[in-house]
């Protein structure tokens, strides 16, 4: 048994039986479609422009919305059927087409925005530092399995994990698409946190400093505008940034409680809170439903992430856990930055809520990692 | 799972909290302790609310002729959310760029303006447009009263002037030009002062709360917000709350740029303010007008003698009115202005040198109201009546009022105790000696005929009587208590603003002024001489010349003081929820005129103007030339037809002539004068500011105005737009007459 265990490649026999259904996390299942569910009602709301009573509603953006869930959850499927393990080796293969995809970019992609992100094909776009971030994902996390097997992590075999991720990030820099990058970071800080940096003292220090802000925050011993100095640092008055997070702020503050109600939303109705459907979802969410509906969000976001984390723990081999642990990290730092930018509390970049903000690509990348977080458990040791 | 594994995944749940916790902290924060302040940002960002001001009521004369009305003007505005959507869809999207287009735009507007009659500064045009007070959504005035012409040239033109409209305005207009320029008053821009004077009116409960000290403003409220037009002088300030309509609102929801979207709620309409008729017939009026402007030419005219001050004769006041009804039928003050000038609003520059240069004597002071002067000799009456009522007649050196003395011409201070006889340098070295105008002896002086000669000695007598008998004889504030029964010394309540009270000065007054002030009231001891100077109607006694006829309506009608009415009524706007007002004669109080004297103080002032022809030795009244003699300035006046009593001043002011005065009513009579016993209609006072005698400048005014009057003289006035039809008409006959004549 031990022999087996020690196995490379080798099946445990401790590890769940049965067929793929019974071996998922119905739990993630639940939650994703209760994820998806809500983004799709709320970027019909962003995006129906109904302004008066004589207007017809634009289904469109919702209609593509829903093409983009079904092709996203076949494509989840796909990825949560075939065992992770037997594809560890077309990994490289994997990451050689990313780097293709990114550097086609240069010659071939379309520029929104500024930034030369997207292909267009047919009327359809793709973005490729999306999907790069599964490859970022499962490259590192193979990468860092591998080396772990010989041990403490070796500083040359440390600097091309970093190589790995250095060379996705710079092509996206180079678009420019900071935002991006930034949750390139966040993989790589989870993947790298969980699969062999030594627990140094920077991590302990780093862990208090946020721990310690959160409980200042949520506690009541600050005046409330001392909440809000310290937490409104994300843009300069005057900026268009500022602008849209003033727009954000006044959209989310105008939802209270509970909310203006679905559709309702002034601020929502009269277009004042730009990119609405996409970076700025969450204002949307926020006026319309209010904190009941904000919370339920985040209540819904903190549970997946639980139960991913749990996956991670409960992984058969370290590839497995990593790959949890990336997504786990990727989720996290995009959750908090999108929602975080909307309240004015993370700096203004453009980088879409998983599941609730409208875009194909976006989608379908969450929707995969889903589907990768659940192979992933399907294989976990009972 | 190795341990440090285990760790780490630790390490990596507990940042997750954290995150988490900050996302739930902001988010409470957001939307449970700032939603309030969030709301009302949201509410205010997709509203607009525009508001359309109310046609003000008109103004009317007593006989319905229209003083004040409304017309329509051509005004340039500019919207500026119009102008810069514009120009960023000519694609100027940043301000420098747009800034640079309207700088030559304003000048090319300003060249269009000035060479279209208006003149314009750029620098104007540049203020309005910038102007804060006005919301990006309103049409912002820029230039009032232009060439209709501006209206095809601009409207051809967007791409040159976006934004920018020609369009119309209502305006005050006044049909009869200046006429009655202090009455009607004028309106203009409201100030900071006047919105804070207003902001508590038209407040009503809050229907959403229990706390009844908690007010919001009623919607249907006449509120006022910064550039609304509101009343500044006369009529249009004093009834301000009902000329002012009631303005209408329309609010809108607009888009994240400011398009219009939809409206909110219902529009409420402007309603009308109310009309306000007046007591005033404007055929009087203007006569009046004229008769002082001339009056006042006149006297200008005279020469003064070698160092006396020249007749200056820049200012005066006159009032006409009702003695039976206390209403006033005209009311004039010279210098005038043109409210029309306030239509465009004056600059402070111009505003200076038209109103306060001290060369232009204050235009904009109502003088009939707000001119305090010294009441002179026609106070002599109210001297005469306190004498009788307190019993000074025949008391020590006061002989009664029906016994003929003989005035020296000059009176001793009996408090003096000395004996000037023989020292006429000494008596009047010393103060104690008070003269007649002119030192005039005077021979048959009894009350009657104190008035008809206006003999100074017979009231120097009375006066000082009043101050040296023993308390408990002689009330020695029996004059002024007199004279305040006959509404001298407080403002008479006419509805105008502004009114003075004049004053009525008394030897408690001159203590406490000079205990409060002695650099300026050196004086505090009131003397004989002080209470032989008020018997007089001089030493400070200061009148309005509205006083001054409402004082003689009393003698006119028999003891009864009004309150002056220049006021019908109020006549709501049907449009409106106003009610209507109306002004019934207001009684101040009934005067006690004593029966014994009453006829006496009449006859004498009838004589006045009269010879007396029961002792033809008698010099003639003071004013007998200005109602006979047309070669010394006077009128043949229809005295027996349309007698009238009255009674003339001349006030001394120090360094300057004299103030010329005279007060009177008609039609009078007595069976001493063998003239019916008619009851007076008209009561009129007039001060002329440094013109001389009022039996030489203010008595002939008189007697010409009245003499219009009785003979049913008065013009109508004409309307401008009457005047304009007369001339189209005109000018359509002459284009006719070649016509009809044949060729020779």
């Amino acid at each position: 048994m031990t022999a087996l265990r020690a196995g490379k490649a080798g099946f445990d026999d401790r590890e769940t039986q049965g067929p793929l259904w019974i071996r998922l996390d119905v739990s993630v299942i639940l939650l994703t479609v209760a994820l998806v569910a809500m983004g799709l009602v709320v970027v019909y709301s962003a995006t129906r422009g109904v302004r008066t009573p004589d207007d017809t509603p634009n289904r469109a953006v919702l209609e593509a919305q829903i093409i983009f869930v079904g092709v996203g959850a076949f494509l989840g499927a796909l990825a949560a059927a075939v065992d992770y393990r037997k594809t560890r080796a077309i990994v490289p293969v994997l990451y050689a087409l990313t780097v293709v995809l990114l550097v086609g970019l240069f010659f071939f992609g379309s520029t929104f925005n500024n930034a030369t992100s997207w292909y267009s094909v047919a009327g359809m776009t793709l973005q490729p530092s999306e999907l790069a971030k599964l490859t970022l994902i499962v490259a590192l996390a193979s990468w860092f399995s591998n080396s772990r097997d010989s041990g403490e992590l070796s500083m040359p075999e440390v600097a091309l994990g970093g190589a790995i991720a250095g060379l996705l990030g710079l092509l996206v820099l180079m678009q420019p698409d900071y935002g991006t990058v930034m949750v390139y970071g966040a993989i790589v800080a989870g993947i790298v946190v969980v699969g062999g940096v030594k627990p140094s003292h920077v991590v302990v220090v780093l862990f208090g400093l946020v721990g310690a802000v959160a409980f200042l925050i949520s506690s009541e011993r600050l005046e409330a505008y001392q909440i809000d100095r310290f937490t409104a640092f994300a843009a300069e008055t005057g900026t268009r940034e500022r602008y849209n997070v003033d727009q954000a702020e006044i959209a989310i503050g105008n939802g209270g409680l509970t909310g203006q109600g679905l559709f309702e939303g002034t601020q929502n109705n009269n277009s004042l809170v730009p990119e609405k459907e996409t970076d700025f979802i969450f204002s949307v969410l926020g006026e319309e439903l209010g904190f009941v509906g904000g919370a339920t969000l985040l209540v819904l976001f903190g549970l997946l992430l639980a139960r991913i984390w749990r996956i991670a723990v409960l992984a058969e081999n370290d590839y497995g856990r990593l790959i949890a642990v990336g997504v786990f990290s990727m989720f996290l730092f995009q959750a908090f930055q999108s929602v975080g930018m909307n309240m004015g509390i993370m700096p203004v970049t453009g980088i879409p809520l998983p599941m609730i903000s409208a875009g194909g690509t976006s989608m379908i990348t969450s929707l995969i990692a889903i589907g990768l977080v659940e192979n992933v458990h399907a294989h976990r040791l009972r | 799972m190795e341990d440090s594994v285990r760790l780490r995944m630790r390490i990596l749940a507990v940042v997750a909290v954290s995150l988490f916790l900050a996302l739930f902290g902001r988010l409470w924060y957001l939307q449970a302790l700032q939603n309030e302040e969030f709301q009302q940002v949201a509410t205010q960002q997709i509203t607009r609310s525009i508001r359309t001001q109310a046609e003000r009521g008109q103004i009317f004369d007593r006989n319905g002729r229209v003083l004040v009305e409304n017309r329509l003007s051509t005004i340039v505005t500019i919207h500026r959310d119009e102008n810069k959507q514009a120009l960023i869809a000519a694609g100027l999207e940043s301000k420098a760029e747009r800034d640079e287009f309207r700088a030559e735009m304003f000048a090319t507007l300003a060249r269009e303006l000035s060479s279209s009659g208006q003149l314009t500064k750029v620098s104007q045009l540049e203020r309005a447009f910038t102007d804060r007070s006005f919301t990006d959504f309103e049409e912002i005035p820029i230039a009032r009263d232009v060439d209709e012409e501006l209206l095809i040239f601009i409207g051809e033109r967007p791409d040159v002037f976006p934004g920018v409209r020609v369009t119309q305005d209502v305006v005050r207009s006044y049909p009869f030009g200046d006429a009655a320029a202090h009455l009607l008053g004028y309106v203009g821009s409201i100030n900071q002062t006047e919105i804070e004077a207003k902001e508590n009116l038209y407040l009503i409960d809050d229907p959403d709360s229990d706390d009844p000290t908690v007010k919001i403003q009623d919607p249907e409220g006449k509120q006022y917000r910064p550039n609304d037009e509101i009343g500044k002088a006369g009529i249009e300030r004093f009834f301000e709350d009902d000329l002012r309509g009631i303005p209408g609102t329309r609010s809108f929801l607009v888009d994240n740029v400011g398009n219009f979207v939809a409206p909110i709620g219902e529009d409420l309409d402007p309603r009308p303010g109310s009309d306000v008729h007046l007591t005033i017939d404007i055929d009087l009026q203007i006569r009046l007008e004229l008769e002082l402007k001339q009056a006042l030419d006149r006297a200008r005219e005279a020469e003064a003698e070698q160092d006396e001050p020249p007749f200056n004769a820049p200012a005066g006041a006159a009032v006409i009115m009702d003695p039976r009804t206390g209403e006033v039928l005209a009311m004039a003050s010279y210098p005038t202005y043109s409210p029309a000038d306030f239509i465009e609003g004056l600059s402070q520059d111009e505003y200076d040198r038209r109103f306060n240069d001290p060369f232009e004597h204050q235009p904009l002071v109502n003088r009939a109201i707000e001119g305090a002067y010294p009441a002179a000799s026609t106070f002599k009456p109210f001297t005469a009546i306190a004498a009788e009522n307190f019993d000074v007649f025949g008391w020590d050196f006061v002989e009664d009022w029906n016994v003929y003395t003989s005035d020296p011409g000059y009176w001793d201070l009996q408090s003096c105790k000395i004996d000037f006889t023989g020292d006429v340098e000494g008596a009047l070295a010393s103060g104690c000696r008070k003269r007649n105008a002119g030192d005039q002896p005077m021979e048959g002086v009894d009350l009657q005929h104190s008035l008809t000669f206006s003999s100074d000695t017979y009231y120097y007598k009375i006066g000082e009587a009043f101050w040296v008998a023993p308390d408990d004889q002689i009330n020695p504030d029996g004059i002024q208590i007199t004279a305040r029964d006959f509404g001298f010394g407080s403002a008479s309540g006419v509805q105008l603003p502004n009114e003075r009270p004049g004053l009525m000065p008394t030897a408690e007054l001159m203590r406490t002024r000079h205990e409060e002030n002695p650099d300026i009231f050196p004086r505090g001891q009131w003397t004989s001489g002080d209470n032989t100077n008020i018997a007089i109607g001089q030493g400070d006694v200061l009148v309005t010349p509205l006083q001054l006829a409402n004082s003689y309506a009393v003698l006119a009608n028999g003891g009864t003081l009004y309150s002056p009415n220049i006021v019908t009524r109020v006549e709501p706007n049907p449009l409106s929820n106003d009610v209507e007002v109306t002004f019934e004669p207001r009684v101040l109080r009934e005067v006690n005129i004593p029966t014994s004297i009453e006829q006496v103080i009449l006859d004498g002032l009838l004589g006045v103007n009269f010879l007396d022809k029961f002792n033809a030795a008698q010099p003639p009244g003071t004013a007998f030339d200005a109602f006979n003699e047309p070669g010394e300035g006077g009128v043949d006046f229809p005295l027996a037809a349309w007698p009238v009593a009255g009674k003339t001043g001349t006030a001394e002011v120090v360094g300057k002539a004299d103030n010329s005065m005279y007060v009177g009513f008609g039609p009078s009579g007595s069976t001493y004068w063998s003239t019916p016993d008619n009851e007076p209609e008209y009561v009129m006072a007039v001060v002329m500011e440094e013109s001389g005698f009022g039996s030489k400048i203010a008595a002939p005014m008189v007697a010409r105005m009245f003499k219009a009057i009785a003979e049913n003289d008065i013009d109508r006035a004409i309307s401008q737009d009457e005047a304009d039809e007369f001339y189209a008409l005109s000018a359509s006959l002459e284009l006719e007459a070649p016509e009809t004549g044949e060729e020779p």
